[in-house]
């Protein structure tokens, strides 16, 4: 395991803003799905850079590992672009106190 | 003793008479007979249909008599040991499994009347000739139009019983593009469509199954109403994920049924050929290979009981477990049969001599198992993914009623819950974490007559050595931990050693939990003793097994052979030599009331 990418690269949602988050799953694509040369265009679907079901588990398991949140093992399935996943994932962070609707 | 949970098949292993008279429906001569013309077994689906086993595919809450798993593996297990091709062209019948998964109410009704009334096949139309295990590559598509119904467009081809199924579970594209949620699932009877819209493609040659109707069926511009979508639009490929847990796991009964049928075949032989003066079952080579088939038999049956009763018990483990089951039990059977053919010599090549000829026969069929439902490398694709979370610490081990559950087969199961059937799971394996309490357990048992003290001494020490094997592997599997990209060849590797590893568990727990129940041989432990020291995998070496360990085995497996039994831990009496089918009478939904046979 590659504990130096893992601690570089890990999510903290309490101070998630989009752009934020793009950037970090945008380097984790890239390196989940080796995809080094590639440019991801972060409104494409990922399956169009292969991911298929077994990536996609691979994937949302360590989104799992680095949020220390359970996920949905259909994460990638139903939010299948950078953008998808990366408002999904704003959409879990904790909102500050006094924000609560 | 048999638990109640196996009498339907003890009955319906009667009730078939024995295989090696030809006049019965279900014997070998007939299935020689077949397959040399290619034939499907049209009388013996009828006559399956007439004892009622289609009902036991559909569940107790809609009408029909399926309630246990392990009780519909023994059934299937019956009928592969005389005729995998009867077996296979019935076993799409299990393909309702998506409707039981996903369907609603009124379409697991409408599947149920057409099951149980009409006696009525579904096919299963996933593969596309171009596509493979690639489901979401495939192009069938089904357009939506704007009453809601849809129209569908393409070929689905290689389809076991395309041709003779009456609906068709199919998966079909929905929307453009490569993604996870471009399928949809549909299931559709062929009297709802134009038939002028559709058409079937012709069988192919199979080298195995040969009467099997293993074709194709396709599309032009074909409508189907709205009232066919299983499911969420976009969804069929997580339901078919799902399906799949469950039929993958019911594949071992094919391979337990092959198993037992090479084996018969082989052990016969050897009982009987005279060279050198002797049997050829008293020269140690071949008693040796017998005695590891015999013992490979065994473990793949633990195997399918655990994994049969785990689908009542842990049914949201089964993304793996089903993997495991499938994977592990066909190829025991596969390498077992491979070294029975040079028991059997020159008859191994021949197709017809009578007895000897029906070997080749189950094998060629045999292979089938570990190419369809998902092929051994998809299978073990997907549990390679799955081994960093599965050999996770830090989970509380199991309690021991859900041990109970999964080991003891006197506890009762709950009903299986589809609804628990996930697509991945995210939990640590349960087999694996209650190794330790399971060789706890060993360690403070106390010899008794059938189990002294130095063999229950040895069966600690190979237990232990076992669990520090499992050790190893979890430190493998640790260190070779991978980050994205596909699968490298090494965690395929540590994905078949896991198969290997669970599947010797699985034995350990039903060994502790059944100790009293199965008789004498079963209890010494020694088939025991020898799974745990084997090396770890599906195959077997010539002189690795303990000399005295194998004539423990092959005791067992002659006096099975000579008393008419089934090669299985559980008291399993075959149909007697020159006993007659009879085909009235049985019923799936009968309480059966047998006495122990105790024997």
């Amino acid at each position: 395991m590659d504990s130096t990418w893992t601690r570089n690269t890990a999510l903290n949602l309490s101070h998630a803003d989009l752009p934020y988050l793009r950037d970090k799953l945008l380097a984790m694509v890239h390196r989940e799905m080796r995809l080094a040369d590639v440019v991801v265009a972060a409104d494409r679907n990922l399956a169009e850079y292969g991911l298929d079901s077994i990536v996609a588990l691979t994937i949302a398991g360590d989104l799992e590992e680095e949020l220390g949140i359970e996920l949905p093992p259909t994460l990638l399935w139903d939010y299948p672009t950078i953008n998808d996943l990366a408002g999904y994932l704003a959409s879990l962070a904790p909102r500050p106190a006094g924000d609560a609707a | 003793m048999s638990p109640a949970q196996y009498l339907p098949a003890l009955v319906l292993e009667q009730s078939l008479g024995d295989p090696w008279l030809a006049d019965n429906s279900l014997s070998y001569a007939t299935a020689l007979q077949l397959d040399e013309e290619d034939a499907f077994p049209e009388a013996q689906v009828t006559t399956l249909n007439a004892l009622g086993l289609h009902k036991g595919y559909v569940p107790h809450g809609y009408g029909g008599s399926f309630r246990n798993s392990e009780t519909f593996l023994a059934l299937g297990r019956v009928l592969a040991r005389r005729n995998m091709s009867v077996a296979v062209a019935y076993s799409t019948m299990l393909w309702s499994t998506l409707g039981w998964l996903g369907g609603n109410e009124r379409q697991k009704h409408e599947m149920a009347r057409w099951i149980m009334q009409a006696g009525s096949f579904p096919c299963l139309a996933y593969s596309e000739a171009d596509h493979g295990a690639d489901l979401s590559a495939n192009q069938l598509t089904a357009t939506l139009n704007d009453d809601g119904s849809y129209t569908l467009n393409g070929e689905k081809w290689p389809i076991n019983r395309a041709i003779r199924s009456g609906f068709l579970v199919l998966l079909a594209r929905t929307e453009q593009g490569a993604h996870l949620r471009n399928h949809s699932l549909f299931i559709v009877a062929k009297d709802q469509l134009d038939s002028q819209c559709y058409y079937h493609l012709p069988r192919i040659k199979t080298h195995g199954l040969k009467g099997c109707d293993i074709s194709g069926i396709g599309f032009r511009h074909c409508v189907i109403p709205a009232s066919c979508r299983v499911g969420l639009e976009g969804h069929g490929l997580e339901l078919a994920l799902r399906g799949f847990q469950v039929t993958r796991t019911y594949c071992t009964a094919l391979s337990l049924g092959v198993g037992d049928g090479a084996l018969r075949v082989a052990a016969e032989h050897a009982a009987n050929r005279q060279l050198y003066g002797t049997t050829i079952d008293q020269l140690p080579h071949t008693r040796d290979v017998l005695a590891n088939a015999y013992l490979s038999q065994r473990l793949a049956e633990c195997l399918s009981i655990v994994t049969a009763r785990g689908l009542h018990v842990f049914p949201e483990l089964y993304s793996s477990w089903s993997s495991i089951a499938k994977v592990q039990a066909s190829q025991l059977v596969d390498f077992a049969c491979k070294e029975l053919s040079g028991v059997l010599g020159a008859r191994f090549y021949m197709r017809d001599q009578h007895g000897v000829g029906m070997f080749q026969k189950f094998v060629r069929d045999g292979a089938v198992v570990s190419i369809f439902d998902g092929s051994t490398a998809v299978c073990l694709d997907s549990l390679a993914t799955l081994l960093d979370t599965l050999t996770r610490d830090g989970e509380p081990p199991p309690t021991q009623d859900m041990l109970r559950a999964l080991f003891d087969l006197e506890h009762d199961l709950p009903d299986l819950d589809y609804d628990r059937v996930k697509i991945y799971s995210r939990a640590s394996d349960p087999l694996l974490r209650a190794l330790p309490q399971l060789v706890q357990r060993l360690e403070t048992l106390a010899a008794c007559n059938d189990c002294d003290t130095a063999t229950l001494y040895r069966l600690q020490a190979s237990a232990r050595r076992f669990m520090a094997r499992v050790d190893g592997l979890k430190v493998q599997i640790a260190q070779a931990r991978q980050r994205g990209g596909r699968n490298s060849a090494l965690r395929f590797a540590q994905a078949q050693s896991y198969c290997a590893v669970f599947t010797v568990a699985a034995c350990l727990g039903l060994w502790l939990f059944n100790r009293e129940k199965f008789g004498r041989a079963f209890k010494t432990g020694q088939w025991l003793e020898a799974a745990l020291n084997r090396e770890l995998g599906a195959t077997f070496r010539s002189g690795a097994l303990d000399p005295t360990l194998t004539d423990a085995l092959f005791a067992q497996l002659d006096a099975q052979r000579r008393r008419g039994d089934m090669f299985s831990l559980l008291n399993w009496p075959l149909a007697e030599p020159g006993q007659r089918e009879h085909l009235h009478g049985f019923d799936l939904d009968k309480e059966y009331r047998f006495e122990p046979l105790a024997r």
